[in-house]
């Protein structure tokens, strides 16, 4: 730095006079005013001495007025304060792949910081190099940590690569006014907001470019792969909806990165629940990397599919870790669409289609027998509003569509559909779910007897001799068993008592079909008060069973219309049959906040070894908290690669007891990579198991592996727009750098010499005035 | 099921005189429904006091009349009114044969007191009830007084249905089975009208607006997309 004398390199002259601006223009005026007088009281003389005399008066007032501003010389020894440049350098997991020459990618960086090692440590006047490890968030780290045996580019695992935010922060920690320049060593391979803004071969955003503006300060940057060299496959992402919806299609595509693999196919398949369910072929061509491929299938059932995207290994690959990716789809109902078959028009069919038609959730098509071939009329065809009844339509090209059929006093064979009985029998397989209400039409009358349909019903029927009119036509009210006591299709009452009494104030029903003994698995929820079967057990009226997949649910009466009609005129509201109806509806339907156990899961995927806090809670039969009530919780673990056989055998098993909010709340570790089921049970009343199950995917962060091919461009971007240089990490030398001089400086030492009151000073204003007065008397002037 | 469950034509008996004008006549429309639908009928209709008692026998009463009547008391009101909401279906017939007579202000006096948030007003030609079984256009009943009926909306449904034309008239048949009234204007097609209206108005009380439905099933089949194009 350049020296002043004495040491000291800066010098300023200040003025300390407390004087206002005011009086100095007083003065100057006053000054002025005297000089002009001067002037003119010297218009006598020669024109030289004139000068001399007005001269000599104005040094004089100039040096009084210098000395009223009490001038002052400041000096001082300064150092320049260093700046601090940002070396940021990116461990994140993708530095294990091959870079430049071969090496991984953490090692050419960790080798290029090595041989600037001495540059680095030397002593410099301008600039400090403070090095930054970055990956999801950006940390300091000395060098001989960061490149040492078990520092971070040894093994680099970040689970992300957020070079934007990572540059922000380190600007932040170091401070706008310190900060000298950014040096960044990565292969370029954003996936944080510079990968939203910036696609590959898009020049830099205007964004990212006002940012760079706002650092004001050289952004250098240094590759440690080169785009080109690599050869990898990967699923890049998928694009899903987290819910979609049961018997709607759901479509799920798939970006594929294909890297460095410019012909031939590629199989991408499409796995549910470790299933294979469709594939798709990719061609691949030249200079492009990047497909996409759609997948549509139709779920059947409420609840939650593990999904996974797959791509097979290729010779040469970089990575196989990325070939699949895993996904829980949730599925839920959307509307129930009801078909609601009906052999004659009754008011038991009317009512159940005003019930029908009166649900917001319930999309019906209905279809009424209205005439049969024995019915007659003169009419000619064109003056009658009939249509065929579209069997082929309804239960061939539709039955798949509907959640719920209703066969209400329905014979299916004048209609020719013994064809469609197996259809029938397997959609309910599936998971569909199905009604048969009673009548002369239904049942053994219907001709149900050793069918398809028979198989899936709750009810068996019989061929017994004694029962040839299959009908019992004495009136009757169905009492509850004790099951369907508690049960929520038959508790229209909350408490058990009041729920049977609601029962027994039924308007009697007239009539019954005769079926046989309940189905072995299946649930009677109400029985005849005095018919037996043929085995001597009370007769079933209301009774339903899970059939594979689906549920079932026989009525063997078509008169619940009274409990609405009657039960209405009666004062009871009719309360009987739409609660009746309405949660026959929801249990077929497997409407989950009918669970008395429910078990929430905040997520459903978690890294390995990562906590989530689970809740289980547990209701009474009134939906009342079940407080200090015993469950279970049970893990069973499947790895990814088991999907196709889950496993059976828990993995652990956690007694609990739950709170006064009837709540069990944990945390539960996942452990390795794969699928976790999660079943938290208890025992109802009857002793029976309640449960309910969540799935949680442990899956290593996908991100990193998402897209491995490096990204030098988008590296020379930001140095070309941060005005600074890009090179090859191996060709980076800190000596070529340029980076912003520092701003700031560091007073060591400060002198102040007041002017003013210098004898030197006076004497040079008395020698002033003294020589104008004594040339202003001999040229005789007072 | 069985006979006890046959759908039952009601009748209803709110006065001592001119409450069933034209005896047997609602029997041709019972045999026609029997005859040419699916539905189970009774043959007989079904006799009915304006109680609760008497109207939980079934949702379906024709309220017929060819005179003035005293108003109804405030419990046969309330009992009708909640039969309808419960579900009933009420075909009031005028068998009068002329504009402004007793009974017309006697059932309007009345239909005011028993749904006076559910006034009677005039039911379109497109409406279901003309297309439940038969498609029925034109004039209806034994003369055209009104070329439209009225009826009564609860809850998007018809509870109530006015004719002023004497239906009874054009069903009305002799013990030999030969009309008792000739039908004027329309003659034959009229009473053809006359009584598939009749088989219409019990399918409109046992399938509502199911036929209104029909003209949507196929836009609602199609609907969903539950199926994977191959």
């Amino acid at each position: 730095m350049e020296q002043l004398f004495g040491g000291y390199n800066r010098g300023q002259l200040l003025f300390v006079g407390d004087w206002g601006t005011g009086w100095i223009a007083a003065a100057l005026t006053l000054a002025l005013v005297v000089l002009l007088i001067t002037w003119l009281d010297t218009a006598e003389l020669t024109r030289q001495r004139r000068i001399i005399l007005t001269t000599l008066r104005a040094l004089t007032l100039g040096a009084a007025i210098l000395l009223l501003l009490e001038p002052t010389l400041e000096l001082r020894q300064v150092n320049k304060l260093k700046n601090e440049v940002a070396i940021l350098v990116d461990t994140s997991a993708s530095g294990a792949l091959p870079g430049l020459g071969g090496k991984p990618r953490a090692t050419v960086a960790s080798e290029a910081l090595q041989g600037s090692q001495t540059f680095l440590d030397a002593p410099n006047d301008d600039h400090a190099f403070r090095l930054f490890t970055f990956s999801s968030a950006a940390s300091a780290l000395p060098l001989n940590e960061l490149v040492g045996a078990s520092g971070p580019l040894a093994k680099p695992t970040g689970a992300a690569t957020h070079l934007l935010e990572a540059m922000d922060a380190a600007a932040k920690q170091i401070g706008p006014s310190k900060l000298g320049g950014f040096v960044v060593i990565s292969d370029g391979i954003d996936n944080g907001l510079l990968a939203g803004r910036v696609k590959r071969g898009e020049p830099l955003d205007e964004l990212t470019r006002a940012t760079l503006t706002t650092w004001g300060v050289p952004v250098h940057t240094a590759a440690t792969a080169r785009a080109g060299e690599l050869k990898d496959i990967a699923i890049e992402r998928v694009l899903k909806d987290d819910f979609a919806f049961i018997r709607n299609k759901v479509t799920v595509e798939a970006e594929v990165k294909a890297v460095g693999y410019t012909d031939g196919t590629l199989a991408v398949s499409l796995r549910r629940n470790g299933k294979l369910e469709q594939t798709r072929t990719i061609e691949l061509v030249p200079d492009k990397t990047s497909y996409r491929v759609s997948f549509e299938f139709v779920p059947e059932l409420i609840g939650e599919e593990v999904l996974s995207i797959s791509l097979p290994p290729m010779a040469g690959e970089a990575l196989t870790s990325n070939n699949d990716l895993y996904f829980l789809l949730h599925l839920i109902r959307d509307k129930i669409r009801a078909l609601h078959v009906t052999g004659s028009p009754s008011w038991d069919s009317r009512f159940m289609r005003q019930l029908l038609r009166g649900n917001a959730n319930v999309e019906l098509v209905s279809f009424f027998i209205l005439r049969t071939q024995e019915d007659i009329t003169q009419a000619p065809q064109s003056e009658l509003s009939l249509i065929p009844f579209p069997t082929e339509e309804l239960f061939n090209e539709q039955l798949g569509s509907f959640d719920l059929i209703l066969f209400h006093n329905f014979d299916y064979g004048p209609y020719g559909m013994s064809p469609y009985l197996d259809r029938i029998h397997d959609y309910v397989m599936a998971g569909g779910a199905m009604v048969m209400i009673g009548g002369d039409r239904s049942f053994s009358q219907g001709g149900y007897l050793g069918t398809p349909i028979e198989e899936i019903l709750p009810v068996k029927l019989s061929a017994d001799e004694s029962r040839t009119t299959g009908l019992d036509l004495a009136p009757f009210i169905p009492q509850l068993t004790p099951a369907g006591l508690l049960h929520p299709i038959t508790r229209v009452e909350l408490d058990p008592v009041r729920n049977r009494k609601q029962w027994e104030e039924l308007t009697p029903v007239l009539g019954t079909n005769l079926v046989g003994d309940a189905r072995d698995g299946a649930t009677v929820l109400a029985t005849h008060p005095t018919l037996k079967t043929s085995s001597g057990h009370a007769m079933p009226v209301i009774a339903v069973t899970n059939m594979g997949k689906g549920r079932t649910m026989a009525v063997t009466t078509d008169e619940s219309w009274k409990w609405s009609f009657e039960d209405t005129l009666a004062g009871h509201g009719g309360r009987g049959h739409s609660g009746f109806w309405n949660s026959s509806i929801r249990w077929l339907m497997r409407d989950p906040e009918l669970n008395l156990v429910q078990l929430d899961l905040p997520r459903s995927e978690s890294q390995p070894g990562e906590t989530t806090t689970l809740t289980v809670r547990l209701f009474e039969n009134d939906y009342q908290p079940a407080v200090d009530r015993q469950g279970e919780l049970t893990v069973y673990y499947t790895p990814f690669a088991d999907l196709e056989r889950p496993a059976q055998k828990p993995a652990s098993t956690l007694p609990f007891k739950t709170d006064a909010q009837g709540r069990f709340v944990h945390d539960f570790a996942a452990g390795e990579a794969g699928l976790y089921r999660l079943v938290a049970s208890t025992k109802g009343d009857g002793a029976e198991l309640l449960t309910d199950t969540k799935l949680l995917l442990a899956l290593p962060s996908q991100l990193e592996w998402a897209d491995l091919e490096p990204r030098p461009e988008l590296l020379q971007g930001l140095a070309e727009a941060g005005g600074g240089t890009f090179v090859e990490a191996d060709d980076l030398s800190f000596s070529k750098l340029s980076f912003a001089e520092p701003k700031m400086e560091q007073v060591n030492r400060r002198r102040v010499i007041a002017l003013w009151n210098q004898s030197w000073v006076l004497a040079l204003l008395g020698l002033l005035f003294g020589a104008e007065w004594i040339l202003r008397r001999r040229w005789g002037r007072l | 099921m069985g006979p006890a469950s046959l759908l039952k034509f009601g009748l209803l008996r709110y006065a001592s005189a001119g409450w069933n004008p034209r005896p047997g006549a609602l029997r041709t429309v019972i045999r026609h429904v029997g005859s040419s639908t699916s539905i189970e009928i009774a043959d007989q209709p079904l006799e009915v006091e304006p109680t609760i008692a008497q109207l939980r026998k079934t949702p379906l009463l024709l309220w017929a009349g060819d005179r003035g009547f005293d108003p109804l008391g405030p419990e046969a009101r309330g009992a009708l009114a909640a039969w309808m909401r419960a579900g009933g279906l009420l075909l009031i017939d005028s068998s009068e044969g002329r504009a402004d007579a007793g009974f017309d202000a006697s059932v309007r006096r009345e239909m005011a007191a028993i749904l006076p948030d559910a006034p009677l007003t005039r039911i379109g030609a497109d409406h279901v009830l003309f297309k439940s079984f038969y498609l029925v256009r034109g004039g209806l009943g034994r003369m055209v007084i009104l070329d439209y009926l009225e009826g009564a909306t609860l809850d998007g449904r018809l509870a109530a249905i006015y004719c002023r034309n004497d239906l009874q008239g054009a069903w009305a048949v002799d013990s030999l089975g030969q009309p008792q009234f000739e039908t004027t204007p329309g003659g034959i097609s009229q009473r053809e009208m006359s009584e598939r209206f009749g088989v219409n108005l019990v399918l409109y009380a046992t399938c509502t607006d199911y036929k209104a439905d029909q003209a949507h099933v196929k836009a609602l089949l199609g609907r969903r997309a539950w199926r994977v194009d191959e």
